[in-house]
């Protein structure tokens, strides 16, 4: 249902007025959408506009202020075919986001029908209390075109007005506004079934002027009522009921287009859910998706309820429209874990985090916005990637508990209740594949930035081994058969009921589509009949297993074009277990079943090639899994089959890729690159500052047995401070996202009313292209010595020293100056030390001292008689020790 | 001499003041000869000290571990291991003549443990000899047309990824095995391994995957692990028309496997790679037993001299000896171990060194006799095989990507029955499961110990700070005594001339005689360049004569040493006639010609040091005595002095020493006996040296062959 109109009933000073209602006022003046902004469409320069609704979503408009008192009136006409169900409304209310207890309101409500008569429900809510509807048949065809439907609003009186006629008058009883008028009771819609074959329903409306008094504050609210050429509407002609007058208009309009079903889209909702899906591998995949998802605001988002207020904060500080923030551990295993549905193509990530997001800011703050959006994740910077998308992998980066915590704080029952209880730390990190993942999307930001409602998906997907014990294995007949597991032997926890904030709460088991071809159910067979039998016993009480709760639901897929079985999902309702009796899902195998999951249409890995510390390659390698061979053969019909794939690569800039060394061969024969790559996108990669982006768009034939991209790339050298702490582990290239855009993951489910209330299954339906990620690779890279920094500054020295030394001796030297100079040395006395020296050294020679001409020369260092001297010297002293010691 | 040049000029005007460095310099070269002496004999002496200077090892990088987990290898494994070796060895799977069944049995055991397995088909491929591919990497290997389907290999890979792990890196194993003919020995080898490998896919403790590969051998050992290192590192993406091995019959046989397994997505026909590789262990147990203990041998020498990281040694030593008990063993030189002058050298060693203990309790630095002895015979083994630069395992295959690698080689005690074998199975096992749980545990690759370094026993090495010392003492004369020639030649001729004129005089009138006597040396440079040009072809020539088809060794080397002669004699006709003595003022040509030689070796000496040093050490030990010794003979003769004797002696000892092909077979001799030496032995030595890459032989071809006959044509010649 709508939202309440909204009776603010504060006076303020008069801003617009306007003596009637006028046609050419445009949409944009007044009004602003608020919610479904695709199904808005403004026509004639935006003077009207048309509010669609169809299955997926209605629309809905609200004034751009709030009035205190005033003439509201607009033409609306309404869908001219069978919309029972469907109802249309224009309605003032106090509160339009529906939070504070005590609202105001007063509705036109046209009850959709299939013909005439058509009926108009008129209410007024005070005080929350609702129930004085008045049903009213329209004396004309209201499809056919447009009527005016206007209410007037002063301190005296409210008038509900049609074309001019007076329908309704309520006496305002109270002294100023209208808040504590009426008593009522709640508004139904007859619930007649909506026929969603008549979609979308179209309603019209015109005449966008508003007259009212715009309320400002509180303090200044007297002001709309009193009596003034400018507040016409509170003259004495309008307060008695005279239909003859032209009235005029009144409060902050709301006017809603939708149907019933739509009543959960403005409030605050959690929902928890757990997929659980046996492997080929003997191991368990889990699946945790938790949503919680905040209306569009107008009081900037304060004030949330279950909704995080980080995340809300985050939203509207850096503006993001999308993000997701993920943590990986381990290596999705896409041979045996299959790369073809919905949980392996999205939720399956490369090693390490991931962060990527949608920026709503002028193309010149985008990288401001970046920036301080990683920051304050306390992450990395990463580099631009191209448009309004920013793109960074940390591949190094080592996941742990402390990343699960902040992450579970944004939960509201964090995990101490519902499914998230299960979430225990041993076995989860105990796992051979953990990915974290959160996921945010704002789904309708206007210009002001403020009304955006948020959707915000946490989901974690971890791959298990159910029972690590060898027993099984040991015995050869029991080597094949598949491990049988429950929540508890798992996780080792149950599930005592839902967290009581969640609006849902349910695991699924899910059996994909390669398993139930090998499981054979008994009416497999039947084709459609199997869709018709969902309910049957036998679809849980298999020969093959056998599980220990019955599912409350049975849900089959509907038949694709990539498959020919289909998978089968079980529902189970956690709402219904309690401390007393935990739910406790169990799966037992009766007889071994092998199967394989669906792969990716090329198999992508990738690594390095070439060997030392200073060249190398790339090479991204394809290979084409046998699952796509059929599909490939069943659409290659018609002429030439293409199989598109994109791939993109982020290359560090310490790693300098030639990219004019790009290679193609295909099907191992060196091709020329121009004939498979219809588009490449290269942002080289700037020193220090951001790395090489490639992005190719590959169109192989779809026969394609093998295709290879290789490209070099020499190794950097990096300064000494680039160098990480462990700079000898060598450095990471975050791996290549290969995707397949011609096929879509997407596992649609057979219609069911209460499949559209579950995110998991609703993201299930969601056709997002095939992705998958190629290794992390590791590139060893010539790192110093890192003792050589002081090698270098002595060796720098001495050179230095030497260098200069000499230069500045060449420089200066006079040779005639110095040959002047050795002769007055010559001719005076020699100095006092040498003088002492040579003394002494005649003592020693035992000879007259001879007066010294020259310096000696070098031959007469070494005197021989000296040196023997010595040398026995030494050897007594040696000889002295040796026998004495 | 500059000293009386320079008494004569001091005379007549006060003297300028000589730096000390130069008149260090002019010091050391007129004292050339007693410091070439010195330096020749410290040199030599140092080299005989490096074992007692020796130092044990130690794990340099904290984060190896060795030995702080226990190991988890249990006698469950050790069946298990057994049990393939009892598969493979039985007669039924050897029906098969290209030994596919038992390929098929492995690659059976390891899907069974889930791994990922694929096999790899590899034509072997001989090493060429490529005269420019010296030190590039690796090529990737050139296709052949000639490929039949009998002459392929097949390697058996089997890979376990990590289960937490990022998949980044890599640890590889290697078990070469014959399936043809395969001994006991490399069955068992086989059984180690799996019992590791069959422990690793249980452990949750992995980062690094693992990768087995059990290389097939029937075609080489080495040639199998670079093949797969090929395709590994380089891998061709494009294949030519040329008949592939999917042709063969035989291969399509191998991958019915796939309808076996019922878990099919592990097996692939396709090349499984992991990451960047951080260590390779090669394994290998010996059939034979001659051991009195449990031995384990660790062969280390890559190509070129190369060696892996120090630590990937100690670990294994250190894992060995405490953990396992084993006795770990490196390559020593037998002969030298019986040789009586080493043991007296060190009883010499070992008293000098307790007289010192005794002088100074501090000084520790001697050995036990035959501790010396074992340390040299294991240096000079050290020195040998890295001089030769052919890696001396599989695990050489592994350098060139530098990837460190070891082989190690297990040989048992007694023979091989039940427990024995259980109980080397064991213990082999706890071994490799050590030394990978080690590396598994290292964060960055090996860096911290030493790559340059000789080992003198497993537990003891030389690290190139301490053995540089004994080269740069060998070879610090030679740049002396070129100085000392070059000033000698020109200061004689210059000395004849003053007597003759006042020395005003010369300055003045024969400035351009002078001029034309400093550049005199170029004359002789022209020479010795002739002579380097002609090593050069020389060295070329192997790679045409190489070319004609059927031609025995002993012809080929035949057809080698005519073609040098013929091309010397051809350079020396057409390049002038610098042998003979054309100007009878130049008297002193001899000593210019030897000037410019000995500076050549230097320089050829000290390059070949930084590429391979242990190549330098020994060819330094060759030729710097031969080069300083050099002078005419007909001088000597002329002298009649004994002095003058004994050099004429010791000059026609070297000179036959010297030449390359004489030092190989005198040490050919020396290894194995005289008698069955053969000429062509030395043409397939050479052989063997450019198939493998080895710089070794460019140096033999470019610096040693022309510096030997620069040397003979002095000690010919005629002035």
């Amino acid at each position: 249902m709508f939202r309440v109109p909204f009776i603010q009933a504060e006076t303020s000073k008069i801003i617009a007025m306007a003596k009637r209602a006028d046609h050419s006022v445009s949409f944009d003046k007044n009004y602003h959408v608020t919610w479904g902004n695709s199904h808005v469409t403004s026509v004639n320069q935006g003077t009207e506009v048309h509010l669609r609704m169809d299955k997926a979503a209605g629309a809905g408009f609200e004034s751009n202020v709030g009035y205190a008192s005033g003439y509201f009136q607009i033409k609306i006409k309404l869908p001219n075919k069978d919309f029972s169900g469907v109802v249309v409304a224009f309605y003032l209310t106090s509160d339009p986001d529906g939070k504070e207890g005590n609202h105001d309101e007063l509705d036109f409500e046209f009850l959709g029908s299939n013909g005439p008569p058509f009926t108009l429900q008129t209410n007024v809510f005070s005080n929350d209390k609702g129930g004085r509807e008045q049903r009213f048949h329209h004396w004309f065809d209201p499809t056919s075109d447009f009527h005016t439907y206007g209410i007037v609003w002063n301190q005296h009186q409210l008038v509900f007005y049609v074309d001019k006629t007076p329908i309704r008058v309520f006496k305002n009883n109270t002294k100023i506004g209208v808040r504590s008028i009426w008593n009522g009771e709640t508004w139904a819609s007859g619930g007649r079934k909506i026929d969603w074959s008549q979609a979308p329903f179209v309603a019209s409306f015109v005449g966008f002027g508003v007259t009212g008094c715009q309320f400002q504050n509180s303090a200044s609210k007297d002001q709309c009522y009193i009596s003034s050429p400018k507040l016409w509407w509170n003259g004495d002609k309008y307060l008695r009921l005279d239909p003859t007058q032209r009235t005029h208009q009144f409060l902050q309009c709301w006017i809603a287009f939708g149907s019933v079903n739509e009543e959960g889209q403005q409030q605050e909702e959690f929902s928890e859910e757990l997929l659980v899906k046996p492997l080929p591998d003997h191991k368990l995949l889990a699946h945790f998706h938790f949503q919680s998802s905040a209306p569009p605001s107008t009081s900037n988002g304060c004030h949330h309820h279950l909704f995080p207020k980080a995340i809300s904060q985050l939203v509207q500080k850096f503006r993001v429209k999308e993000m997701e923030l993920s943590f990986t551990q381990g290596r999705w295993n896409y041979e045996s874990w299959g790369g073809f549905d919905p949980i392996s193509s999205s939720n399956a990530k490369a090693p390490g985090v991931e962060l990527w997001a949608v920026f709503d800011v002028p193309q010149h703050h985008i990288d401001a916005s970046w920036k301080n959006l990683t920051h304050s994740l306390r992450s990395f910077l990463f580099p631009p990637a191209s448009g309004n998308v920013r793109y960074g992998t940390l591949p190094c980066e080592a996941v742990c508990t402390e990343n699960l915590t902040p992450w579970l704080k944004l939960l509201p029952c964090r995990d101490k209740a519902g499914i998230a209880l299960l979430l225990d730390r041993p076995s989860l990190y105990g796992g051979f594949y953990h990915s974290q993942r959160l996921h945010l999307t704002s789904t309708e930001s206007s210009s002001e930035g403020i009304d955006s409602g948020i959707i915000l998906e946490q989901t974690l997907t971890v791959v298990l081994q159910p029972n690590s014990e060898r027993a099984i294995e040991v015995h050869a007949s029991e080597k094949h058969v598949q491990p049988s597991w429950s929540l508890s032997s798992i996780f080792g926890k149950q599930v005592s009921g839902r967290c009581v904030l969640a609006k849902s709460s349910s695991v699924y088991l899910l059996l994909d589509r390669g398993l139930v071809a090998e499981l054979k159910f008994p009416n497999k067979e039947n084709g459609k009949s199997a869709a018709n039998g969902l309910t049957s016993e036998n679809f849980w009480s298999n020969p093959s297993f056998e599980l220990s709760v019955n599912p409350d639901r049975i849900f089959l897929e509907e038949s694709s074009s990539h498959s020919k079985s289909l998978s089968i999902l079980y529902m189970f309702q956690v709402e219904k277990y309690s401390e007393s009796e935990p739910f406790d899902i169990g799966l037992m195998w009766k007889v071994p079943v092998a199967w394989l999951c669906q792969q990716t249409p090329l198999h992508a890995s990738r690594f390095l090639m070439g060997s030392g510390n200073e060249r190398g390659a790339i090479a991204i390698s394809l290979k084409s899994t046998q699952f796509t061979e059929g599909f490939m053969s069943a659409n290659s019909k018609d002429g030439s089959c293409e199989l598109r794939v994109d791939v993109f690569q982020v290359v560090p800039w310490y790693v300098k890729v030639y990219f004019h060394s790009l290679r193609v061969f295909v099907d191992q024969q060196p091709r020329a690159v121009s004939d498979f790559i219809e588009k490449i996108h290269v942002s080289p990669s700037k020193d220090k500052m951001s790395p090489g982006v490639m992005e190719v768009v590959l169109k192989l034939p779809c026969r394609v047995n093998t295709a290879a991209l290789t490209i070099e790339f020499d190794k950097g050298f990096l300064r000494i401070d680039e160098y990480p702490p462990d700079a000898n582990q060598g450095f990471d290239i975050p791996s290549a996202i290969i995707s397949f855009p011609n096929f879509h993951a997407s596992m649609v489910f057979l219609e069911d009313d209460s499949l559209n209330r579950s995110p998991l299954l609703s993201k299930f339906q969601e056709k997002c292209p095939v992705m998958s990620y190629t290794e992390v690779l590791l590139v060893p890279l010539t790192t110093p010595d890192f003792s050589m920094p002081y090698n270098v500054i002595t060796i720098t020295c001495t050179v230095f020293a030497l260098y200069f030394g000499s230069l500045l001796n060449v420089l200066q030297r006079r040779v005639a100056e110095e040959e002047r100079f050795l002769k007055a040395k010559a001719a005076k006395k020699t100095g006092r030390l040498p003088l002492l020296l040579s003394k002494l050294s005649a003592k020693l020679r035992g000879r007259r001292r001879e007066p010294l001409h020259s310096p000696p020369s070098s031959s007469s260092f070494i005197n021989s008689k000296l040196v023997l001297k010595v040398i026995l010297v030494a050897g007594l002293a040696v000889g002295w020790q040796y026998f004495f010691s | 001499m500059a000293e009386t040049k320079e008494k004569s000029l001091s005379d007549e005007k006060p003297k300028p003041r000589v730096r000390p460095i130069v008149r260090l310099g002019i010091f050391l070269i007129s004292h050339s000869f007693l410091v070439s002496v010195v330096c020749c004999t410290a040199g030599v002496l140092a080299l005989f000290l490096l074992p007692v200077l020796a130092k044990n090892t130690y794990i340099s990088e904290n984060a190896l571990m060795p030995g702080s987990a226990s190991p988890m290898l249990s006698n469950q494994h050790v069946s298990d291991g057994n049990r393939l070796v009892k598969d493979l060895t039985n007669p039924n799977s050897k029906s098969s003549e290209t030994g596919i069944e038992s390929h098929k049995i492995i690659a059976q055991y390891m899907l069974d443990l889930g791994a990922e397995v694929s096999f790899h088909k590899f034509h072997p491929q001989m090493n060429q000899f490529h005269p420019l591919h010296f030190f590039s990497s690796p090529v990737s290997g050139k296709i052949q047309e000639n490929y039949s389907c009998s002459s392929y290999g097949i390697n058996t890979v089997g890979i376990i990824r990590a289960p937490r792990g990022d998949g980044k890196e890599a640890i590889v194993l290697v078990t070469p095995y014959n399936a043809l003919k395969s001994g006991f020995g490399e069955a068992l080898s086989l059984g180690i391994a799996y019992s590791v490998f069959s422990l690793l896919t249980q452990v949750t403790w992995l980062a690094k995957d693992i990768i087995w590969l059990v290389a097939d051998s029937q075609y080489g050992e080495y040639a199998a692990v670079a093949a797969w290192l090929r395709e590994y590192q380089t891998p061709k993406f494009s294949s030519l028309s040329t008949p592939n091995a999917e042709m063969c019959p035989d291969v399509n046989n191998l991958f019915e496997l796939k309808g076996h397994s019922i878990s099919g997505s592990k097996f692939s026909n396709s090349f499984r790679r992991a990451g960047t590789m951080a260590a390779a262990l090669v394994l290998k147990v010996r059939d034979q037993n001659e051991q009195f203990e449990d031995t384990i041998s660790i062969y280390a020498e890559a190509s070129n001299g190369q060696m892996p990281n120090l630590d990937l040694i100690n670990v294994v030593n250190y894992l060995a000896v405490h953990r396992q008990g084993l006795r770990v063993n490196v390559e020593k030189l037998w002969p030298l171990l019986n040789s009586s002058w080493l043991k007296s050298l060190g009883e010499i060693f070992e008293s000098l060194a307790k007289v010192a203990k005794s002088l100074y309790p501090k000084w520790k630095f001697g050995i036990p006799a035959t501790e010396y002895v074992e340390g040299t015979a294991t240096l000079a083994s050290s020195l040998y095989y890295q001089a030769l630069g052919v890696p001396t395992g599989p695990h050489g295959a592994f350098r060139d990507y530098q990837v460190d690698a070891i082989t190690l080689e297990i040989s048992p005690k007694f023979s091989l029955d039940k427990v024995w074998r259980n109980d080397i199975l064991l213990r082999g096992g706890r071994l490799i499961e050590g030394v990978i749980r080690s590396v598994n545990n290292l964060l960055e690759k090996f860096h911290q110990s030493f790559f340059l370094y000789l080992l003198t026993s497993p537990s003891k090495f030389v690290s190139v700070g301490v053995y540089m010392i004994a080269f740069a003492l060998l070879i610090a004369s030679l740049p002396m005594v070129a100085a000392s020639l070059y000033v000698d030649a020109n200061s004689s001729s210059n000395c004849s001339k003053g007597d003759s004129s006042t020395p005003s005089a010369i300055t003045d009138t024969d400035e351009h005689s002078i001029a034309i006597r400093s550049w005199r040396w170029l004359n002789s440079a022209k020479l010795v360049f002739i002579v380097h040009l002609w090593g050069a072809i020389v060295s070329l020539l192997p790679y045409f004569i190489s070319q004609i088809p059927d031609c025995s060794p002993t012809t080929s080397f035949m057809i080698w040493v005519l073609l040098s002669i013929l091309s010397l004699l051809t350079l020396n006709s057409v390049l002038a006639s610098p042998l003979a003595c054309a100007k009878a003022t130049q008297e002193k040509e001899w000593a210019l010609v030897k000037s410019v030689t000995i500076s050549l070796v230097f320089i050829g000496l000290g390059l070949m040091s930084v590429i391979n040093f242990a190549t330098a050490e020994i060819g330094a030990l060759l030729m710097v005595p031969m080069c300083l010794l050099a002078r005419p003979l007909k001088l000597d003769v002329r002298a009649g002095t004994l002095r003058s004797f004994c050099r004429l002696i010791c000059n026609l000892v070297l000179g036959h020493i010297a030449f390359p092909p004489a030092a190989f077979f005198l040490l050919k001799g020396m290894l194995d006996g005289f008698g069955n030496a053969n000429v062509g032995d030395f043409w397939m030595w050479v052989e063997s040296l450019w198939a493998w890459n080895s710089a070794t032989y460019l140096f033999i071809g470019m610096v040693q062959l022309p510096c030997w006959v620069l040397c003979v044509s002095i000690l010919f010649h005629t002035c």
